[in-house]
């Protein structure tokens, strides 16, 4: 199913991608991601530079959003305001840019952090749009598509940190492929992502580098964290079971000894 | 998981991050707003009030999408310059036109030329014999022929060419060295390659509008290669120079007595070399021969070996070459014999390398050395790397002496960026050295980079028969960075500083710092600090004693001042056939740096310099030199998969690039890359 899903998601956006940039939204966004601090009462300032790489003038509209990961990082856009959505405190510099042919603009936003926000994560997504549908020819169809590219902004306030608890191995199954994994709980109120060196051997004796998956794990969140085998000879290995892997497991500034055996 | 897998994983993970998702508007914006009334407006700051930062558009946003893809950028440079040294004019004018284009044809390759001409009244900055005041270069690179052969052609200020078994050289190098000429290669079925060239060697000179300084007498050069069968290739050239000039010493400077400054050489040498390869696994026999100033012959052989395995990789040789060989106008290591064997391993974790050099004299009026070399560096932690480097030199030629060096640093990704700390020590029983240096490379927002070094080094040397014993401190800052300050102003430079603060030596600083401004698409002007004064020390190094023997550097007198450039770029074709690429194809923009990677931890450091008018080549195809900062820039490139690979024959020497600094790198539709190539010691 998670396969079936990323591969749709990857069609889609090779499709999607493609036919927006072919019926003229031809925008270049950077930076890609924000993961910044800020300090409760205080206001932190940032810039996006949307860039015009169209050979004519262009309206984007921008807004923030609220966005979710599914369970196959999936994700999804909420213009309305989630639970716990810190929207309110973000502010922009308009809600529609006009730049002509190549041109850039250094967009600006803020985020007003209020004196009494507890420590904590504040996530949200800033959204470059075309400001009107192009037509994307199918076939015989002709659809009315919007080209988005989002931003996600990560405000770490106070001194919110992830807390990771690490429940055991188990084995999944990915792209036809068994490999290890390890679920984990994100206890703590900031988001993460996994690392670490990792080594091991398979039940045939073969040594392998394990290589934890570094998506986020937001707060609350419980999630499996793949290890990928890989040797010096070949980066898509197969595994015969049992496995066993040892190492240390990383996130933020701190890490946790593994020592497991999976079958 | 396997690789497929792993992809379409961190596709989805940029997925979280940058998305551009399209669906029916309509119901793309009701599945976004399910109730139109919960939509939430966003607050907009000062009430929306604040005026639009907003660029004019690059060169690279022509609406002539019509032809083949070409671009041309031109410089109008005028200077101001203050000079010191005893023989140097008070004020100085580095005046002219600098430009540069690139362009694809249909039927005879693609074309690159670079051309500079000073302009203008006031004096040079060197007047050397011809004066010199252009330099011009036009490369054809792949025209195509029937039965499978391509031609490259060039002439005009160049480097000799080289058959490719004597560019992939482990441990000699044989540089072709630059000249005012022409050449020619031709690559067909069966591997075979042919290549001949010759005309007047020389040197580029300058800061902003490079000219080229031909030395006098010439040199010439044709070899061929082909593979006879799989995995086997066989070749030999030949290279000649008459009546040449192997130093170069500006009339200014006094460092060489004229006798050696205006020394003149001619040689005749052939190369025959055999290489077998079958993966990673690589044999190759070298045979040189040859007369230098008329001398009895002189021969060299050399065999080199590479055998990778899993994480190791081992080369290894051995090698006997009379003195008194050349190659062209370029001097080679000789008269020396020995064997050499390095081991390295690398896994996720390590990197970690270990050489010998056994050197002797064949003559027996050399040195015989040993030389041994180790590095290592361990990544503790995914933020936290350590490492160490240590060489000894063992040498005599009647007396024994020894050097040895060491280094140590901790590597760390920390909140502010990527930082190094790092210690040196060197000695060489007449010099005592030590450094300690803190780098990091800051975290800053989109448009701005910087990284910053402060060093202090103190420097203990004995006492000498005629001199006194003598104790310096010196204190070394650096800055490189830049930014844009607003969407048309920008600011980038490089600045570095070292002063004494105990003993006597004379103070170094170098400053390149450029404020650009974008008067309109198209057009740029760029107002420049430029300062470069060199000290009256350079650290120890303790290198093999099979390190390429360095031309005599004279360096220039020190100088300060001001340019001011105007500049007019232009890519056109390029939305439809951007270089390297097919109809209809995206393209971005490909930039970087080769620089000098001294601590070779593989990043661009404020300490470090960049490399100065040296070739940078896209897919074998298209090709720009290197500004005086070391950067370079191919603007339109089709959006893809590129190999950039750098000619390192004006590196200056022990400086190489392993592999011709061979880098592979993506480029995406809209993307700007930066690419930072360093070129390492020869160890």
């Amino acid at each position: 199913m998670r396969r079936l899903l990323l591969t749709t998601t990857l069609l889609l956006s090779a499709f999607i991608a493609s036919h927006a940039h072919a019926q003229g939204f031809a925008a270049l966004v950077s930076p890609p991601r924000f993961e910044i601090g800020g300090k409760p009462g205080a206001t932190v300032r940032q810039v996006v530079e949307i860039t015009n790489r169209s050979g004519s003038p262009s309206r984007y509209r921008v807004h923030t959003a609220d966005f979710l990961l599914d369970a196959n990082y999936g994700v999804t856009f909420h213009d309305e305001l989630m639970p716990d959505s810190c929207r309110r405190w973000v502010a922009i510099e308009r809600p529609v840019a006009e730049l002509p042919a190549g041109g850039t603009i250094r967009y600006r936003f803020e985020v007003q952090v209020p004196s009494d926000a507890p420590a904590g994560e504040c996530r949200f997504a800033l959204m470059v749009e075309a400001d009107e549908p192009s037509l994307a020819s199918a076939g015989t169809m002709r659809l009315p598509i919007v080209g988005r590219i989002a931003v996600i902004v990560y405000v770490t306030v106070g001194d919110a940190a992830p807390q990771i608890e690490v429940f055991g191995p188990e084995v999944v199954t990915y792209n036809g492929q068994r490999v290890p994994a390890v679920r984990v709980h994100n206890a703590g109120n900031a988001h993460t992502r996994m690392g670490g060196f990792l080594t091991g051997k398979d039940a045939s004796g073969r040594k392998f580098d394990f290589t934890p998956s570094d998506l986020p794990i937001l707060p609350g969140e419980v999630r499996a964290v793949l290890l990928t085998p890989s040797t010096a000879d070949d980066q898509n290995p197969t595994l015969d079971f049992p496995v066993t892997v040892q190492g240390t497991l990383e996130w933020a500034n701190q890490s946790t000894p593994l020592d497991e055996r999976f079958k | 998981m396997n690789a497929p897998a792993a992809h379409a994983l961190r596709w989805a993970a940029c997925l979280c991050v940058l998305s551009i998702v399209a669906v029916a508007s309509r119901a793309a914006r009701a599945q976004s707003a399910p109730e139109a009334a919960a939509v939430y407006q966003d607050r907009l700051i000062g009430g929306g009030t604040l005026r639009p930062d907003i660029s004019a558009g690059d060169y690279l946003s022509t609406n002539d999408s019509s032809g083949l893809a070409r671009s041309v950028r031109v410089d109008a440079v005028a200077s101001v310059l203050s000079q010191q040294g005893p023989n140097a004019a008070p004020t100085i004018h580095e005046n002219g036109f600098v430009a540069d284009a690139q362009w694809e044809t249909a039927g005879f390759g693609a074309f690159s030329a670079d051309a500079a001409a000073r302009v203008g009244g006031g004096a040079d900055r060197f007047v050397v014999a011809g004066d010199d005041r252009t330099s011009f270069s036009l490369h054809q690179r792949d025209m195509p022929f029937d039965g499978g052969w391509q031609a490259d052609n060039a002439l005009g200020d160049l480097n000799a060419p080289l058959i490719n078994l004597a560019r992939v050289q482990q441990r000699f190098m044989l540089n072709s060295g630059t000249l005012l000429g022409a050449e020619t290669e031709w690559r067909g079925p069966s591997g075979v390659q042919i290549v001949a060239g010759g005309g007047e060697p020389g040197v580029f000179e300058g800061i902003r509008v490079p000219t080229f300084q031909t030395l006098g007498g010439s040199t010439a050069t044709l070899g061929a290669e082909w593979s006879p069968a799989p995995h086997l290739t066989l070749g030999g050239e030949y290279a000649g120079a008459r009546d040449a000039n192997i130093y170069y010493q500006p009339p200014t400077a006094t460092l060489l007595p004229p006798e050696v400054s205006n020394q003149r050489i001619s040689s005749d040498t052939g190369l025959l070399s055999g290489a077998w390869q079958d993966g990673l696994t690589r044999a190759q026999l070298n045979i040189i021969d040859g007369t230098l100033d008329g001398n009895s012959n002189a021969l060299g052989v050399w065999a080199d070996g590479a055998y990778t395995a899993g994480h190791y990789t081992q080369t290894f040789g051995a090698f006997r070459i009379d003195p008194n060989l050349a190659w062209g106008n370029q001097l080679i290591a000789s008269d020396l014999q020995g064997g050499y064997y390095r081991v390295g391993y690398q896994s996720r974790r390590w990197i970690a390398d270990f050489g010998v050099d056994e050197v002797r004299s064949v003559s027996g009026h050399g040195a015989n050395s040993t030389f041994l070399n180790g590095d290592a560096r361990y990544q503790l932690w995914r933020d936290t790397g350590i490492g160490g480097v240590a060489n000894v030199l063992l040498s005599s030629d009647g007396s024994h002496h020894a050097a040895w060096s060491i280094q140590g640093y901790v590597d760390n990704v920390n909140s502010f960026g990527t930082g190094r700390a790092q210690l040196d020590y060197a000695d060489d029983s007449q010099l005592q050295d030590a450094i300690a240096t803190l780098q990091q490379n800051w975290a800053l927002p989109v448009g701005a980079r910087l990284a910053t070094s402060a060093g202090v080094e103190h420097i203990h040397s004995e006492a000498l028969p005629g001199l006194p014993q003598a104790d310096s401190t010196i204190v070394r800052l650096a800055a490189y960075g830049g930014g844009d300050l607003t969407s048309r102003l920008s600011l980038d430079g490089h600045v570095q500083w070292a002063q004494a603060i105990q003993g006597r030596a004379a103070p170094s600083t170098s400053a390149d710092v450029n404020l650009t401004y974008q008067i309109a698409r198209s057009w740029g002007l760029i107002l420049s600090f430029y300062e470069n004064r060199v000290g009256s020390w350079t650290p120890l190094v303790v290198s093999s004693p099979l390190t390429p023997p360095v031309p005599v550097a004279v360096p220039t007198q020190g100088q300060s001042g001001f340019f001011l450039t105007l500049r007019y770029q232009q890519a056109r074709g390029s939305h439809f056939v951007p270089l390297g690429g097919a109809p209809g194809a995206g393209s971005g923009r490909l930039t970087g740096v080769v620089y000098l990677d001294a601590n070779e931890n593989g990043r661009f450091d404020a300490s470090e310099t960049g490399a100065q008018n040296v070739t940078v080549i896209l897919d074998g195809r298209f090709s720009t030199r290197t500004d005086a900062h070391g950067r370079f820039d191919f603007a339109a490139v089709a959006a893809g998969h590129h190999v950039l690979t750098v000619q390192t024959d004006n590196l200056p020497l022990p400086w190489t690039l392993v592999n011709q600094g061979r880098t592979e790198v993506d480029v995406g539709t809209r993307d700007r890359v930066d690419v930072n190539i360093g070129a390492m010691r020869l160890k």
